[in-house]
């Protein structure tokens, strides 16, 4: 099966009504599927997590014709589905890349340390206090 | 993969030594013996680990990594994971089967125990003192400071005075640097992370790049797991690794010495390992599955088990976590992950709390969005969700910082490691089963540590805090189900690990403590291993085995 014929329409449907709840716009930042969160975002999650996939389908089967209207609902609907289906489409909305522009945040980046000379002086006047304090261990007799 | 299965034709017929396990302690004490020119075997029931399933820079790392990297083995399901029945445990146990062991979920935390946790008896009167001191640890603990690369700053006044650690402690943040002031202001103790991550190259190691991503996979060499550290050089030397093993049982003669294990191989076949002394180095919870498994007509309650302990005290460290939101960033998607700083202001015991023991922080950064939406550390959700959703990541994102509080857990002999009755394994052995209750003693410590956790993020400058609701997923640290002691009627293993009914079976796993102490238990775990070679190695000639 390829990873666009994953989920079905109405699993999409389902799902984007879902997702539109759980994260709707707000000023700069955009609905879920505004940027495509149910029409590609979530066949990357799929991909990846086939339990999230799996958790996704049964929701839309549990909530069947009658769509919750508000978040309490949505949770009352799911209840031990919620979890795994709210970071499906909140791991989706945040693998967007114009979602990730606009929170500063796409994927952890290599950060070398810095100088060691310099770094050991900052720590060592940080500490400073402590050590000025003493010790707060209890001494123990030998064997 | 990064390395490739021997084959079987190539083991000793006999071998000097048969290790399971190949974790931390398993490989500390095989590389003792190499060293001393033993023939070592060392069988693994998972594989090597694959890097590349990790994605730790990839931008759907977080999401990737609650599968493939789980610390549950019921969820992660890889080669060589048994099944764990929880059913009566309030926590859950974490474990990594494969070489590397647990330290590859690990954050690479190094804390020495402190001299009290080997006297509580003595000082608490309660649980039991160990029957070796710290100080019979100390050059143990500065060889595994130097074998597994530990990063630190010396002269920590809260520890014991020493100077091994090989490396400089990895910057601490705009975080660190902030709650650091607020212990300053109000006169508790802190110290810069040590940690198993290299800041330096160092043997196999790479420098750290402050990715943060320590428990899920560290693409980057950088942190310190006996994967990279021991086994490359170790199986270069000559000591044969086999992976996928899965120990069925330790075998004996009728003098009742161990004559080697049974095990089944990758492709399912059963086959014999030959040696003349077997150290098992397999947590917790798989030493005593497989001492439980090893049950004969001769030994009906299981190998090593005439005092009826083998399983039972078990200890998990329960654990408390506060999150720290503040108004401006501090850096901390990703940074060192391992801890920034640690605070030991609340370690040792005082009775006016209500309890004996203590805990030990370690502050962490808090990750991406995603660690921003579940329900630990952050508590009850109902509010995210709906219109609160981009404020609230908004608020958390890069601006949090959580203390995670790692209690000492007194051993109470119904808390234990049973075999299941009803789950098997892949190859039909019987899986373990867990039975755990957390005590009255550490819900009181619980409470006590998070209130004073929160009281300290607030005098960091957090405009908000709040403490993490109790999670299953926190058994970290798998301890106690071998105790070790002087009496063969109350212990199971004497103070270097030798099983007292079985004088060539040594046990060099976490499983020996006889209480917790309230450290991350890596550095003990290998240095009493260490320890244990050194007795072992010394006394060779003088070493029963099997005829």
């Amino acid at each position: 099966m390829s990873i666009s014929s994953v989920w079905t329409d109405r699993e999409r449907e389902v799902l984007g009504a879902v997702a539109d709840l759980l994260i709707p716009a707000s000023g700069e930042m955009p609905s879920a599927t505004a940027v495509g969160v149910v029409s590609e975002g979530i066949d990357e999650i799929a991909a990846i997590r086939p339990d999230l996939l799996d958790a996704g389908r049964q929701a839309v089967e549990l909530i069947g014709a009658d769509r919750p209207d508000s978040v309490p609902a949505v949770q009352a609907v799911l209840s031990g589905l919620f979890g795994p289906v709210s970071e499906l489409l909140a791991s989706a909305y945040f693998l967007r890349p114009e979602v990730a522009r606009l929170i500063g945040y796409r994927s952890r980046r290599a950060i070398p340390l810095d100088d060691e000379s310099s770094r050991r002086d900052q720590l060592e006047q940080l500490v400073e206090p402590v050590r000025v304090r003493g010790n707060v261990w209890r001494r123990t007799e030998g064997p | 993969m990064t390395q490739q299965h021997p084959g079987y034709d190539s083991l000793p017929d006999i071998a000097d030594v048969l290790v399971v396990g190949a974790g931390p302690s398993g490989a500390a004490i095989a590389k003792a013996f190499a060293d001393a020119r033993m023939s070592v075997v060392c069988l693994e029931q998972g594989d090597w680990p694959d890097y590349s399933t990790a994605r730790s820079d990839q931008p759907e790392f977080e999401v990737a990594a609650g599968k493939a990297w789980s610390p549950l083995p019921n969820v992660r399901r890889g080669v060589g994971d048994y099944p764990i029945d929880e059913t009566e445990a309030d926590i859950s146990a974490l474990m990594w089967n494969g070489v590397g062991g647990s330290v590859m979920l690990y954050a690479g935390q190094w804390m020495r125990n402190m001299p009290s946790d080997f006297r509580v008896r003595s000082l608490d009167g309660v649980a039991d003192d160990w029957p070796f001191t710290y100080e019979d640890l100390v050059p143990f603990y500065a060889q595994a400071e130097r074998d597994f690369a530990v990063a630190g700053l010396h002269g920590d006044p809260a520890v014991p005075a020493s100077s091994t650690y090989p490396m400089l402690a990895a910057p601490i943040g705009e975080a660190g640097r902030r709650v650091a002031a607020g212990h300053n202001r109000l006169g508790w103790h802190w110290w810069p992370g040590s940690n198993a991550i290299a800041t330096r190259t160092y043997g196999n190691l790479k420098p750290c790049v402050q990715r943060g991503t320590c428990i899920w996979g560290c693409i980057d060499g950088a942190k310190s797991t006996p994967d990279i550290t021991h086994w490359p050089d170790l199986v270069a030397s000559g000591v044969h690794l086999v992976a996928r093993a899965a120990v069925a049982r330790v075998e004996t003669d009728a003098r009742g010495r161990a004559t080697g294990v049974v095990f089944v191989d990758a492709a399912g076949v059963e086959r014999r390992q030959r040696a003349r002394l077997v150290v098992l180095a397999a947590n917790g919870v798989g030493t005593p599955r497989i001492l439980l498994m090893s049950a004969t007509a001769q030994h009906p309650n299981g190998l090593a088990n005439s005092s009826g302990l083998v399983g039972k005290r078990l200890m998990m460290h329960p654990y408390a976590a506060v999150v720290g939101t503040f108004d401006d960033p501090i850096g901390t998607t990703q940074g060192a992950y391992g801890q920034l700083i640690y605070s030991l202001q609340f370690y040792e015991t005082d009775v006016s709390r209500g309890f004996v023991r203590g805990a030990k922080w370690n502050l962490m950064p808090t990750g991406g969005p995603i660690a921003m939406m579940r329900p630990f550390p952050w508590g009850d959700s109902s509010g995210l969700w709906g219109e609160g959703f981009h404020d609230t990541v908004r608020a958390r994102l890069n601006h949090s910082v959580t203390w995670g509080i790692t209690c000492e857990d007194l051993p109470e002999e119904r808390n234990q490691v049973v075999l299941s009755d009803t789950q098997v394994d892949d190859y039909g052995l019987p899986a373990a089963k867990i039975v755990y209750e957390t005590s009255e003693n550490s819900r009181r410590m619980l409470e006590f540590q998070a209130a004073r956790a929160q009281e300290s993020l607030l005098a960091a400058g957090a405009s908000s805090v709040s403490v993490a609701p109790q999670v299953r997923e926190t058994g970290w640290h798998l301890l106690g189900t071998t105790m070790m002691g002087e009496d063969p009627a109350t212990s199971v293993v004497n103070g270097y690990g030798i099983a007292h009914d079985m004088p060539n079976l040594v046990i060099a796993d976490g499983s020996t403590w006889p209480t917790s102490a309230g450290m991350n238990p890596t550095a003990t775990v290998a240095a009493m291993a260490l320890r244990t070679a050194d007795h072992l190695i010394a006394h060779r000639s003088v070493q029963e085995v099997s005829a």
